[in-house]
This record gives structure tokens, sequence and C-alpha cells, in this order.
């Protein structure tokens, strides 16, 4: 939205909705059946499915938690939801905007409004507390296993390694020539997906990967050695991991919502999101910087979720 | 000062590859795609033996294009900071890389990948597991199952009735051979399409793709025999039942159409009308949506899918509901009964609109787009013309064939295990 006038139209729309509640009975009832129907949908994906049953064991952490609820949504009420709404607007509240705006005009019409707060954002980032490495197994009837190792990484976002923590996370898995796909997929053709992903916000980092069930113990062994390998990782893996974070970062200029996710990101450190900076500092981490950074990972879950004819 | 707007320019190599160049100068993500019309459904093809080819060739062969003499491709790409991937449907096969750096470079690679096939038996051995284990995860995917039943209860004959990938038996029994033969007659350059979105300039990308071997010397395709597909009008299967470790019943109702012919644009045409046509019934256009909502015929897992090709043509309905079968009697109701006037007509076209032109501000899934026109010989703003340009007339014409189609109905259920 580039003109003004619809703009400043916009955020008074926008601005009554989030402060008027237009909920009724009727809608509330619909939106009830179509977030548990949501729930049962992400039951009946294996890898989700398994997700969720694999942090349950870190509750009451906020890790554990299910953000999407579970069946006591049906119990919501129209009062419940009022009242929470009205406590949300006592929190700090972050508005963002991109657009070929004028940025004093926007500004303006906005100090006006109720986003105007003298609040300090709220650290809404966490560490998973480690406990001590255990190993559940559920049974689905599947065609395939999921295998979920979990790490608490002991870094949390605000932490300077943690960009260290990132680009060793892209190194170990989430590139085609990360540690763990070159290994477990294309040596030992076990798994068509693996991926390690870091979920920054709860400092978890979780290796995630579809398997046979007769392979688990030989997957989780190999998984088990890449960190292992992962102390003598090349020079050329981790510029591979690092070129990657750098143009996944530069291709969110291109992408409003990914613009608005990295600026609110970086608001939880009460700062400005300065895309040349991190540039600078990913390229300046040290190979012993970013081994270091993912030494400092505890496992502390092995979950399977166990694909059988029949249960 | 005068700014270069984004403009578009198509050409075709001396090999006769076809390649179109969106220039999108303040964007930084760059993409290139090259498609070959090779996919799940091409499982009719014969090979050198006079056999048809086993189904999952397309995809296999999509796997293994990553291998090289020279060396790891993927770890090429990412050295450049480019993310290479592929995929294959059912028409075709797709290779492409994003990057925001390094796209000369990056190009190159990409026409590499697809100018070469070289393979070892023991390299398609170990590739055969990883193939099995997507296969798997697919199977394990409820959504999957609908759409895989779906084809088996429509067709009778027609190779869309297998899996893209093929199936574990299938997968188990190709060897380097009937890889090779595919790529030698599919990989050639005059058949394939290229789209590039970038911010460098048409005149650099040209530079790019000429110098390349692909791009230079004129050859004849190598020629292709198929079986012909012998389909008949009625479904295969009128119902299917089955059962899954799922939460809430899922079904399919689909109707086998008539619809399509040998005239891409036709049936891109008729696609657009009927899906019109459909939306203007059954989505929140019509004002009677919330009272099904409400009732709980529906909810927001309710989806249409129209798809009008050269070979076939179909609706689905996809829902969810604890007795489906209070469902498929609705739309037995509600399927004779379609209307789209002009109202509705005019607002479906601005919402289209709206989506195509949000489109062209997403250089990955832009081109993924194209390239898929492209193999069809079509182009993307003549398409923004076609439903533009679509009149009341062109709504009745879909709304016929649709109503002839209504006795070739497959239901297809998929249940929770008791």
């Amino acid at each position: 939205m580039n003109d003004e006038t619809q703009n400043d139209a916009f955020v008074s729309w926008a601005l009554k909705v989030l402060t008027h509640l237009l909920m009724s009975e009727e809608t509330l009832k619909e939106a009830k059946i179509n977030v548990f129907q949501n729930i049962k949908r992400e039951q009946e994906n294996s890898v989700k499915h398994a997700l969720a049953l694999s942090a349950e064991r870190f509750l009451p952490q906020s890790y554990g938690l299910k953000v999407e609820g579970d069946e006591s949504v049906m119990n919501l009420t129209l009062d419940e939801l009022v009242m929470f709404q009205s406590k949300l607007f006592q929190q700090p509240t972050a508005c963002f905007q991109v657009g070929q705006l004028d940025q004093g005009l926007v500004m303006n019409h906005l100090k006006k409004s109720i986003l105007n707060q003298d609040k300090t954002s709220l650290s809404t980032y966490t560490l998973l507390n480690p406990l001590p490495l255990d190993r559940q197994s559920v049974s689905k009837v599947s065609s395939q296993s999921v295998l979920i190792k979990t790490y608490a990484t002991t870094i949390d976002y605000a932490d300077e390694r943690y960009l260290a923590l990132r680009v060793g996370a892209i190194a170990l898995g989430s590139l085609p020539t990360s540690l763990l796909f070159t290994t477990v997929r294309e040596k030992h053709s076990l798994c068509y997906f693996i991926t390690a992903n870091v979920i920054a916000f709860d400092g978890v980092l979780n290796i995630i990967t579809g398997i046979d069930k007769e392979n688990v113990n030989q997957v989780s062994q190999l998984i088990d050695e890449q960190w292992e390998a992962f102390k003598e990782v090349s020079d050329e893996l981790i510029s591979q991991a690092k070129l990657m974070m750098l143009n996944s970062l530069r291709s969110s200029d291109d992408d409003v919502m990914s613009t608005i996710n990295l600026m609110y990101a970086s608001s939880l450190k009460n700062e400005v999101f300065d895309l040349n900076r991190v540039e600078s500092l990913i390229l300046d981490l040290s190979k012993e910087d970013i081994i270091d950074a993912m030494n400092q990972c505890v496992a502390c879950n092995e979950f399977v979720l166990l694909g059988e004819t029949h249960v | 000062m005068f700014k270069q707007l984004e403009t578009i320019e198509s050409f075709v190599t001396p090999s006769n590859m076809k390649v179109t160049v969106l220039y999108k100068p303040d964007f930084k993500q760059q993409s290139m795609i090259i498609g070959v019309p090779f996919g799940g459904i091409h499982s009719n093809v014969l090979n050198k033996q006079g056999h048809p080819y086993h189904s999952g060739l397309a995809h296999f062969l999509e796997h293994k294009l990553f291998e090289s003499e020279s060396g790891d491709i993927m770890a090429a790409f990412s050295s450049l900071g480019a993310n290479v991937n592929a995929f294959t449907s059912y028409q075709e096969t797709c290779y492409y890389f994003n990057t925001t750096s390094n796209f000369a470079q990056s190009c190159d690679l990409l026409l590499n990948l697809v100018s070469s096939c070289t393979l070892s038996e023991e390299s398609v051995e170990k590739e055969k597991g990883i193939i099995v284990s997507e296969l798997a995860m697919y199977d394990a995917m409820v959504d999957q199952a609908l759409v895989k039943n779906m084809y088996q209860a429509l067709y009778h004959n027609h190779p869309i009735r297998n899996d893209i990938g093929g199936d574990a038996d299938n997968v188990n029994a190709i060897f380097k051979d009937e890889l090779v033969d595919a790529f030698e007659r599919f990989y050639h350059p005059s058949l394939m399409h290229c789209v590039c979105v970038t911010n460098q300039s048409i005149e650099e990308v040209k530079t790019i793709i000429l110098s390349h071997p692909l791009a230079q010397n004129p050859s004849l395709p190598p020629q292709v025999v198929s079986l012909p597909i012998e389909e008949p009008n009625e479904v295969a299967l009128l119902n299917v039942s089955k059962t899954m470790d799922i939460e809430e019943s899922k079904g399919i109702y689909a109707l086998k159409l008539n619809a399509h012919s040998n005239n891409p644009m036709e049936n891109m045409k008729m696609q657009f009308a009927i899906r019109f046509i459909l939306e203007a019934s059954l989505s929140e256009m019509n004002p009677q949506y919330q009272e099904w909502i409400d009732e709980g015929l529906i909810n927001d897992f309710f989806d249409m899918d129209v798809d009008v090709s050269t070979t076939y043509s179909y609706v689905a309905f996809i829902c969810e509901h604890e007795h489906l079968d209070h469902v498929f009697a609705w739309l037995d109701r509600a399927l004779p009964s379609l209307e789209c006037d002009e109202v509705s007509l005019n607002q479906l076209k601005r919402r289209y609109l709206g989506m195509s032109l949000k489109a062209l501000n997403k250089p990955s899934s832009l081109s993924k787009q194209m390239i898929r026109y492209a193999l069809n010989d079509l182009d993307f703003f003549d398409v923004l013309h076609l439903f533009q340009d679509m009149s009341l007339d062109d709504i009745q014409q879909a709304k016929m064939s649709l109503l002839s189609s209504l006795k070739n109905v497959s239901k297809v259920k998929i249940e929770p295990i008791e």
C-alpha cells in the first residue's frame, strides 16, 4: 500500500479491529471448530505429530507447549477471549510498516495511536533447560518412522554466539552438502530427508529424519558420529553454510513478511535489524567460533515415532 | 533519473532451446529454472527394446542427474551460495536454483546439470533406498493418499494412475540403461524450456546462456514412441474406501470430465471457466456458504481442484467430515445447479488478476509458474488475458461440460482405523 491516505485508513481500521474484538458466539464457535480440526490434522502429519510428542517431555518449559493448543480449545468462552484481548494490549506492542511510504508521516500517525507506548520489549526468547538424555517411542500405523533428536543449544537468541550456532546448524544438517545429508542419505541411503533446525526463541536444536523402523539405531548412531565429525568440519562446508545464510537473509529484502519477521526478531533484543551489520558478523565468524558454539549443544532427548503396519 | 523498468524477452537458442528472461532490477533474489517435458505420466513411452518405461522413471532420473563425473554438483552450487533443487510432476521435470549472488556461474552449473547423464550401476542401486524412503514419506500423508486413490478410481488405463515416483517394485526394477535411454530421448535442448528471473540485464543473461554448449549445436531430437492411451469416459471405480491412522475422515468427490483437447490454450481457458463457476457457486462468494459451514457440511479443509490437460480432465472436491456420505450427497444436489452471474464473473476476474500480479513479486515461485506455462506453449501474460476476456458464454460452456459428466463420479473415502 503506497498511498498515504489509504495507509492511514488501513492503520485506523487495523487498530479498531485489534482493540475492539469483532467476535460473536457464532464466529467463536466456527473459529473453535477450525482450530480444533487443525489440531487434529497436525496429529495426522507424522513429522508434526512426532515433534509435538517429543516436546511434551519438556513441559512446563515453553518448548513443550503446543502453540496451537489442544482439545480444551473447545471450552474457550467469549468472555475469556475478551479478557485476553484486554490483557494483550497492556503488553508492549510492536508495529512494523514496510513500503514506499513517507517515513515521517507514518511515524507521526503511529505516534498518535494506541501503539505509541513507553514500554520495553519483553525478552520472549528463552533457553531449554537440558534434561538427562532419554529415549521414548510411540507407535503409529504409518509407512515411515520419524526420528527426532533434541539438543539444548544453551545459547540464547541474544547471545553473541547465536549466529555461529545458526551457521553450524546449517553445516551440520541444512544443506545438501551438510554432514548429515551426505552421510545418512547420500552415503548410506537410509533416508530421503534429514535436517537440523534451530528453534531460536526456545534454545532448541532438533535433528529430524524420516526412516525405516529397522534403521533407527543405525541412523541415531550415525547422527552422533556427525556431531563428533563436526569438530573437524571443513573450511569449505563452513564457507558454504555462511553463503547460504547470507543468501537467505538477502532474499528477505524481496519479501515484506520476511522483512517484518527479521525486524521483529531484532526488536526482541531492542535492536534495529541491519542487514549489512549481520552480514559482516557472519562473514567474520571463524571456524573455531562455530565449532565452539556447536559444542555447547547438549543432547537431551531422542524420540521415535515408529511406523507400523498395525498398532 | 531514468529508471529501468521490468521487462521480459523470449528467444530461441541455436540448439532450439526456448528461453524466457524476466528482468526485475529491484529484486535481490534471482532464479533460473529448466524444464523438460518428461514426467510421471510418460510411463507409456517405449524404450529401445519396445517396452514401456517403468513408472517413476522421470523422478528417478531427476534424482540421478545431480550426479556428475566432475564432482558433486550440489557442493558446487553450495559453494556459490545458490540453493539448487528439482521436482518431477506428472507432465514435466524441472531443475532450478535461487540465489542472490554468482548468478552467471550458477546458470552455467544448471545448464551443465541437464546436459549430461553419467551414471554407474552402483550409484543407481544406492539411489533406490533413498527413493523408496521418499515414497514411504508420501504414503504416510493422507492428502497424498487421497489424490493417489482418486486417480486410480477415475482412470482405467491412463498413466496418471501411477504415482509420479512409481512404487517400490517399479523403482527397484529401474536400471542404468533405462535411465540413459530416457535422458537421451527427453533431455534434448529442442524439448527444453528455460526461464530466468534476474536483476541482470537481458543482454547479460543472453550471453551467459548462448555461450553454453547446450545452446549451440542444432540437432534433431530422438524419436519418442508412446503406447496410445485408451481411456473410457466412465470412471474405473465408483467408490473407494481405505483406512489410515488419522483423526477425521477425509474424502474426494471427483468428476471425470471430457473437457480436454489437444490445444493447451483451450484447455487453460476451460480450466479457468470451470474454476470460475465452481468458485461462484461453492465458495464464500455464495451467500449459502456460511449455512453449509454452520451445518458442518464443510470446514476450512474443503477445497476444489480442476485440471484440464491434453490427455485428461477432472474436477475434485476435497472434504473432511465424520460422515462423508453427507458431504457427497450435498455435492450430488449442488452440482446440477451451478451458477455464475456477471457480477461474480467480474469479481473473479479481479481476484485472479490480483493473485497473478502478486505472483510477480516472488521470483522463485514466478519462475516455476512460468516454466509450467512455457512447457505447455503458454505465456504467463497471455493467460492473464485469457481470464480477463472470459465471457458468460465461456462459463456456460464449462457448465455444460460439468453437467455432462455428472454421471462419471468417483467417491473416495479415507477413514480412521477403528
